[in-house]
C-alpha cells in the first residue's frame, strides 16, 4: 500500500498525520499525495523495550518526504543517514522505508 | 500580550509521596490521597478548607478529579482534570492562580501521580494518543525512548556534542541526588559507567532515560491573606505554549523559545538571576534545549551551559530530577515544581541550595508523533521568611 500525506487545497501545505483542520490557514479541504521517497535524517536500533524480553533490535529512522512531512518508519534495509528511500505502507499499517 | 499579573496568590505546599521502582500495593487513588494529605500537613489547612482540587494522573482512571474529591469528602467549587504529563504541573498551576484571583476558589490543591507496573506502562506508551496508536504502535519502536534517539543524533551533530556531554548532566544530577534521600538512585554516577551502560536505542544509554517509578506529588495555592505561616512561593511569571509549529519543525527547539521574551519581562528577571531551575528532563537533550530556549546558554554556548550545570554553579534539577530520583507518570510534571517549592522554603536538606529565593521551572511534554507539543515555564520567588 502507498503512503499518503494531506495537501491543504487552500495554501498547499502537507501535513502527516491528517488533521481536521490546515494549522497555517485553517482550509478544511484536503487532497491526498502519494508519499513514495524521502531522505533518512536520523536513525536508531531500539535495543530494549518495556515487555518485549528477546525479541530482538528494532531499526527505525527518521525520513523528510520529499512531500513535505518527517515520518517515522521501519527500516528495511541498511541504510544511512543522506540516503534516499522509498515509503511504503505494509499489511500491519507499518510505515516501512527501504532503499531506492 | 501582557500576561496579566499574579499576585494575591501564594503556593503554600510542595510535598512528594515518596517513589519507588515497584508499584506499591493500594492504587493510584491512594498515592494521590496520600500526597494531598501531606500537602495539608504542610501547608496548616484543614481539608474543609481546600475549595478547589486539579488532578493530573495517566492511571487514575476510571476515576477523574470529581471521583477523587469524594473519595477525599472534599467538596470543590473548582475542579480540573488535566491531561498535559511532564506539561501538567504547570498548566494546573496557571489554571490555580487565575481561579483564585477571579474568586472561583480560595485554597486548591493540585495532585499527581500514578501508579505503574510494567504492564501499565506498556498500554500508556503504546495508546498514549490515537497518532501513537495508529503510526507508532506498529512499528514496536517501544515507547519515545526511540524518538528521542533520534532527536539526541540531530542534536548532537547540529551542535557538534557528544555522548560524555550528555553524559555529564546525568553525572551532575547523580550528584544532586546523592543528596536527596528521596531519590531512588543516588549511587554516584562515573562518566565512565554512564558511557558503559547497555545501550537503550543508540545513541541513548540506560541512564539516558528515566526509572519508571510509582509515586506522587501535590502543591497548594492559596489566597494570600489566607495562607498560614512560614515561607510562601510567589508566582512572578507564568506562561504556557502549545502546539506552536504543530510537529513541522525538527523537534530541536520547544514552544519555550517563543514564550521565554515575555515570560522574563513579565517577572521582570533575567535568567542569571535564577538561583535554581527544575527543567523536565525526560532526556538530558531536552534539558538542553528547554535551557538554551529560555536563555540559559548566551550566544548558542552549550558546553559553557554544560560546565556550569556540572559543576553546580548553576544548580540544575536539585533533586537529581527524574534521570535520578524517577518518573512517576504525571508527577512528572510535578516535581520540579515541588523541588523548587523545597529550595525556596529552605527544606532541602544536605541539597539545600544557600540563600534560594527566585527559581525557574519548566515543563515539557506530550508527544503527539515525533516531540512534545507542549510547554511551559514559571518564575517563582521566595516570600517573607526566607531560605537557610
Amino acid at each position: 500500500m502507498s503512503l499518503t500525506v494531506s495537501s491543504c487545497i487552500r495554501c498547499g501545505t502537507t501535513v502527516f498525520p491528517a488533521r481536521y483542520l490546515c494549522p497555517v490557514c485553517g482550509g478544511a479541504e484536503w487532497s491526498e499525495i502519494e508519499a513514495a521517497r524521502g531522505t533518512v535524517t536520523a536513525l536508531t536500533v531500539v535495543r530494549h523495550r518495556v515487555g518485549a524480553h528477546n525479541s530482538g533490535d528494532v531499526h527505525l529512522a527518521s525520513v523528510a518526504m520529499q512531500a513535505g512531512p518527517t515520518v517515522i518508519a521501519c527500516l528495511k534495509s541498511v541504510a544511512e543517514k543522506g540516503d534516499t528511500v522509498c515509503l511504503a505502507l505494509d499489511e500491519q499499517h507499518r510505515i516501512v522505508a527501504s532503499r531506492s | 500580550m501582557q500576561s496579566r499579573e499574579f499576585s494575591g496568590v501564594m503556593v503554600c505546599a510542595g510535598v512528594e509521596v515518596p517513589y519507588r521502582r515497584q508499584a506499591p500495593e493500594g492504587t493510584t487513588g491512594d498515592l494521590l490521597a496520600q500526597a494531598f494529605r501531606m500537602a495539608l500537613a504542610q501547608s496548616g489547612f484543614a481539608a474543609k478548607e481546600i475549595d478547589g482540587l486539579g488532578v493530573a494522573s495517566f492511571t487514575l482512571s476510571p476515576d477523574h478529579a470529581i471521583d477523587l474529591a469524594w473519595r477525599l469528602g472534599l467538596s470543590p467549587r473548582w475542579c480540573m482534570d488535566d491531561c498535559h504529563g511532564g506539561a501538567s504541573g504547570i498548566n494546573l498551576l496557571q489554571h490555580a492562580v487565575r481561579a483564585i484571583q477571579c474568586g472561583d476558589a480560595n485554597v486548591i490543591a493540585l495532585v499527581s501521580g500514578d501508579r505503574f507496573q510494567p504492564s501499565d506502562f506498556k498500554q500508556l506508551v503504546d495508546h498514549y494518543n490515537l497518532t501513537t496508536r495508529v503510526w507508532l504502535r506498529p512499528l514496536e519502536s517501544g515507547g519515545p525512548n526511540a524518538l528521542f534517539a533520534m532527536l539526541t543524533q540531530q542534536h548532537a551533530q547540529r551542535y557538534g556534542l557528544s555522548r560524555t556531554d550528555y553524559g555529564a548532566l546525568c553525572v551532575a544530577q547523580r550528584g544532586w541526588a546523592s543528596r536527596n534521600p528521596q531519590a531512588v538512585y543516588r549511587t554516584p554516577l562515573s562518566i565512565d559507567a554512564y558511557l558503559d551502560a547497555p545501550l537503550v536505542a543508540d545513541p541513548l544509554g540506560r541512564f539516558d532515560c528515566v526509572p519508571v517509578v510509582s509515586g506522587a506529588n501535590a502543591i497548594v495555592v492559596a489566597r494570600t491573606d489566607l495562607a498560614k505561616h512560614g515561607t510562601r512561593v510567589a508566582v512572578r511569571a507564568l506562561r504556557c505554549a502549545y502546539n506552536v509549529d504543530h510537529q513541522m519543525g525538527d523537534g530541536l527547539q520547544t514552544s519555550l523559545v517563543t514564550l521565554a521574551p515575555a515570560l522574563w519581562r513579565d517577572a521582570d528577571m533575567t535568567p542569571d538571576q535564577m538561583d535554581l531551575v527544575s527543567v523536565y528532563d525526560d532526556y538530558p537533550v531536552m534539558a538542553l534545549v528547554q535551557l538554551a530556549d529560555l536563555g540559559f546558554a548566551p550566544d548558542a554556548d552549550l558546553r559553557a551551559l554544560i560546565s556550569r550545570i556540572s559543576s553546580h554553579e548553576l544548580p540544575v534539577n536539585t533533586s537529581g530530577g527524574q534521570l535520578s530520583a524517577g518518573q512517576a507518570g504525571a508527577a512528572g510534571g510535578m516535581h520540579g515544581l515541588v523541588e523548587a517549592v523545597t529550595q525556596l522554603r529552605g527544606e532541602a536538606g544536605e541539597r539545600q541550595v544557600r540563600d534560594a529565593t527566585r527559581a525557574l521551572v519548566s515543563g515539557y511534554g506530550m508527544v503527539e508523533y515525533r516531540y512534545g507539543m507542549c510547554a511551559n515555564a514559571v518564575v517563582l520567588e521566595a516570600v517573607g521568611g526566607g531560605s537557610q
